[in-house]
């Protein structure tokens, strides 16, 4: 019922892009909650396709009919399907430190949207991906007590809290060709653009006493690219296994904006000052390796290496009062050089078994990854992110739409020198939708 | 997959994407994390007091008022008029500064509708005439009687919001029975007139409504050497005129007061007491206060957010002496009237009431509780005024208001609202001390509370 099924194609995809359409404002409110997020340019968020996602977040060298990983542009171009993916995740984060407190965050997000179609079928694909690169959210509060009133005889008490929303965002596209049989290349466009937001955020339980609030922010833009290779070989170590190297770098961002301070919120803002200047990020670069032994298994192992030691920031350093404080938190003396490494396997008993039972063809997942992080607050402390992952993949009746269901959990940092240690754990709902698109039909 | 499934799995996908996408951020933020790096600092709340440059003032208060309740007409203006007083009398306050008050009273009545036949009918000689008036201020010796004079006033008299350094002319002779006497303690007191007034006027007494008022110019009162002022309702004030017919049936007629105002002056005033300013009711002496916000602290807080500001000018009631028998209430409120800068918002936009757009003259409300203690400015009108300076200043630009004027503003009593502040106070001889130093209850200033940048 091919009618039908476009309908429900097209139905499903609004519906989904209606409830996650990503705008910055609904996207700048939610976050994975950890204090770290001050820091830097804030948490930053990799998300390649749900597949990847589920083992152990790499994923650059991983072909696959039904994901175009966003993260190496070069495998867009093995592409069948046009192909439509909306990921939601939800991410609870506790927080300890080294005197045994305690807190906790939680918030649902949208981990991205993707939409890809080939040109020429398995040879030019293209793709196009709106998804966060980086969030700040965190949030601590201070209490207290002031004495109020001309006699100063009454005491009011007070909260100071301290947080961090917004981040940057990353709208991407690019081509992706297959050379030949071994080789494919790509090459990405990308705008990188958001607001990051500071407050301070004075409470007071007297409702006589007006609150205050004072925001420091940071808009930010700017283009850069991505460009990645894919090799592919088979008969490797065994018949018929399949053997990929993947690895793709993304230029150095020279993002300019406007930083500014502002007092009270929404239409009362006042802003206090503003000033203009450029942060420039580092490159990254990426490579995975990827293994089929057969049409089960999948073993995948990645690595990244971005130098946040060589980024620059020209905004002032909060002279005064009405001068924004200091971008990024602490300066660029709290940034490092951030390595990733990741590994995963997936599993789908059936292999290529159509008619074998429905949880035989469904793909199982696991993973896990240690990272470096790039944010050092004390600038001294080299922090740590560790986590494990998992996921299962479900078919659905349209052929080449999945619908995956991920789980992560993991802690980073550490609750020595004054730190504090984040443990998450999250789970992650993503669609994948393919059909064959703008590709004539054969008559029969 | 048959169909079934295929419907039953879309649904539950769109509701669990929703379901993860709207959970929005919700914490139980601790102050955990609170000194990772440099640490989250900044915010704390200060309160400061800033002191102004402060000077005498003196503004002659309105002590006039025209009752048009008297006849039912609506009221003219907004004063409280069923608490209105006039004072007649003298006080030498023992409080250094104030000099001898003295305050005379004068008074016009409306006429009636009409008059009872016997009086219409009596002759005029069998009439008797009385000012009833009854007490409810006294600022003096209580003790004794009172001399008192009756004059006629020689033409109408204006009295009608005149300020208490205006007077009207009188006849020279009085027309109060001679030895006429009050007892300042007693509730109600009454002025006999002579019975040649009652003569020589028994035309004018005879008419109604505006006939009688035209012809009848009021009265002037007078307490030669008295030693206290004493205060009369203006609304209860009347004048009453008595026959007794021969079957000993009494018949009176009350005119009601239509217009009252007191005149004050002071004489050989002096220096108040070392470490403090004196305001003066009735004579109109109070402070001017000026904030300098170029000057420290008030120029390190141009762009501090402002959680609380108010105004405060105490009135240390301890540094009054008081001897025995001598009455001296506490003024149940003050005013503040605000000059505005050439170009600064309108007297709303701050909080406060316009007096005049002429002279550019805002009236600032005020915790009617706060009296007779202090004269206190609510955070509503105080912060909005601050912040609007702290934003002028900021830009270069003068702050809202240059001056700051205090005087005494007494109330019927501190329970009425604060709408009611900005009203003028009824006539007063009060004298308050206000501190120009020290720490309780410390100078007049504005209390701010802060939170840094």
């Amino acid at each position: 019922m091919p009618g039908f099924s476009r309908l429900l194609f097209l139905g499903t995809c609004a519906a989904v892009i209606l409830l996650a359409a990503p705008s910055p404002a609904q996207a700048q409110s939610n976050g994975e909650g950890t204090i770290y997020s001050r820091f830097g340019m804030g948490s930053l968020l990799e998300f390649s396709s749900s597949q990847s996602d589920a083992m152990g977040g790499g994923g650059y060298a991983l072909r696959s009919l039904n994901y175009n990983p966003d993260a190496n542009p070069a495998l867009w171009s093995d592409q069948v399907f046009t192909r439509l993916s909306g990921s939601a995740a939800y991410r609870s984060t506790s927080v300890e430190d080294g005197q045994g407190n305690s807190g906790r965050l939680s918030s649902g997000n949208v981990q991205a949207l993707q939409f890809n179609f080939p040109l020429y079928e398995r040879s030019l694909g293209v793709g196009i991906s709106f998804q966060p690169y980086s969030r700040s959210n965190y949030s601590a509060t201070r209490t207290g007590q002031e004495s109020i009133g001309p006699r100063q005889d009454a005491e009011a008490r007070y909260e100071t809290t301290f947080s961090g929303s917004g981040g940057l965002h990353r709208l991407r596209g690019g081509l992706g060709y297959r050379v030949n049989d071994m080789l494919s290349v790509g090459a990405t466009a990308d705008l990188l653009f958001g607001t990051l937001e500071r407050r301070r955020r004075t409470t007071w339980a007297a409702p006589q006493l007006r609150n205050t609030i004072v925001s420091d922010g940071v808009q930010l833009s700017g283009l850069t690219s991505t460009l990645g290779g894919h090799l592919a070989l088979a008969d490797v170590f065994a018949e018929d296994d399949a053997f990929s190297i993947g690895a793709s770098v993304t230029l150095p961002a020279n993002l300019s904006g406007e930083q500014y301070r502002t007092l009270d919120e929404d239409l009362a803002r006042d802003t206090l000052s503003t000033e203009r200047g450029d942060v420039t990020l580092p490159w990254k670069g990426r490579l995975g390796l990827s293994y089929q032994p057969n049409a089960r298994w999948t073993v995948v192992l990645d690595g990244a290496f971005e130098p946040w030691s060589t980024f620059s920031s020209d905004f002032s350093t909060g002279a005064s009062e009405t001068v924004p404080s200091r971008f990024p938190a602490g300066g660029p003396g709290t940034l490092a050089d951030r390595w990733r490494l990741s590994t995963g396997a997936e599993v789908v008993p059936a292999g290529d078994d159509q008619l074998a039972g429905y949880f035989a063809q469904a793909a199982y997942r696991f993973g896990g990854y240690a990272e470096r992080m790039y944010v050092r607050p004390d600038q001294e402390t080299t922090l740590y992110e560790f986590a494990l992952t998992a996921g299962i993949s479900l078919p659905t009746s349209l052929s080449g739409t999945r619908i995956d269901l991920n789980t992560t959990a993991g802690t980073r940092g550490t609750t020595t020198n004054s730190l504090v240690r984040d443990r998450f754990f999250g789970v992650s709902l993503h669609v994948n939708f393919g059909e064959r698109w703008f590709q004539r039909r054969k008559l029969r | 997959m048959p169909m079934s499934m295929r419907s039953s799995w879309l649904p539950a996908l769109l509701v669990g994407g929703a379901l993860l996408v709207s959970l929005t951020a919700c914490s139980d933020s601790s102050d955990v994390g609170l000194g990772v790096g440099s640490g989250l600092q900044g915010g704390n709340p200060s309160t400061l007091d800033v002191t102004p440059d402060v000077r005498d003032t003196t503004v002659a208060p309105i002590t006039g008022i025209r009752r048009d309740s008297a006849q039912g007409r609506p009221p003219a203006q907004s004063q409280n008029q069923n608490a209105w007083r006039f004072l007649v009398g003298s006080v030498d306050d023992p409080t250094p500064g104030t000099g001898v008050v003295t305050a005379n009273g004068y008074l016009d009545f409306a006429g009636r509708d009409n008059l009872p036949e016997d009086l219409q009918n009596a002759s005029p000689d069998a009439l008797t005439a009385e000012l009833r008036l009854t007490t409810d201020y006294l600022h003096g010796h209580s003790s004794g009687t009172m001399d008192v004079e009756v004059y006629d006033l020689t033409s109408e008299a204006d009295m009608d919001s005149a300020r208490a350094t205006a007077s009207f002319d009188a006849a020279p002779s009085p027309v109060s029975v001679n030895g006429a006497q009050i007892n300042p303690s007693d509730s109600l007191v009454t002025i006999q007139l002579k019975a040649s007034w009652i003569t020589g006027n028994i035309g004018t007494l005879l008419r109604t409504g505006s006939d009688f008022e035209e012809a009848f110019s009021g009265f002037k009162i007078v307490a030669p050497n008295s030693e206290a002022v004493v205060g009369f309702s203006s609304s209860t004030a009347a004048l009453r005129l008595r026959t007794v017919s021969s079957s000993n049936d009494t018949t009176t007629a009350d005119y009601p007061s239509l217009k009252t105002f007191t005149h004050i002056e002071r004489t050989g005033a002096g220096d108040p007491p070392p470490g403090y300013r004196l305001m003066q009711g009735g004579v109109g002496k109070g402070l001017a206060m000026e904030w300098a916000f170029r000057d420290s602290p008030l120029d390190t807080l141009e762009s501090a957010p402002l959680n609380q500001a108010n105004i405060f000018v105490p009135n240390d009631t301890s540094a009054l002496e008081t001897p025995s028998g001598f009455e001296r209430p506490q003024p149940q409120g003050y005013r503040i009237i605000a000059t505005r800068s050439s170009g600064a918002p309108s007297c709303p936009v701050v909080g406060s009431v316009t007096l005049s757009d002429a002279n550019e003259a805002c009236v600032l409300p005020l915790v009617p509780s706060a009296a007779p203690a202090s004269a206190l400015v609510p955070d509503d009108v105080a912060r909005p005024t601050f912040r609007q300076s702290f934003q002028r200043v900021r830009d270069d630009q003068s702050p809202v208001f240059t001056t700051f004027r205090v005087h005494i503003a007494d109330r019927e009593n501190t329970a009425v609202n604060e709408a009611a502040t900005v009203r003028p106070g009824l006539p007063t001889t009060l004298p308050v001390l206000v501190p120009v130093d020290g720490t309780e209850p410390g100078p007049p200033r504005a209390t701010l509370t802060v939170t840094p940048l």
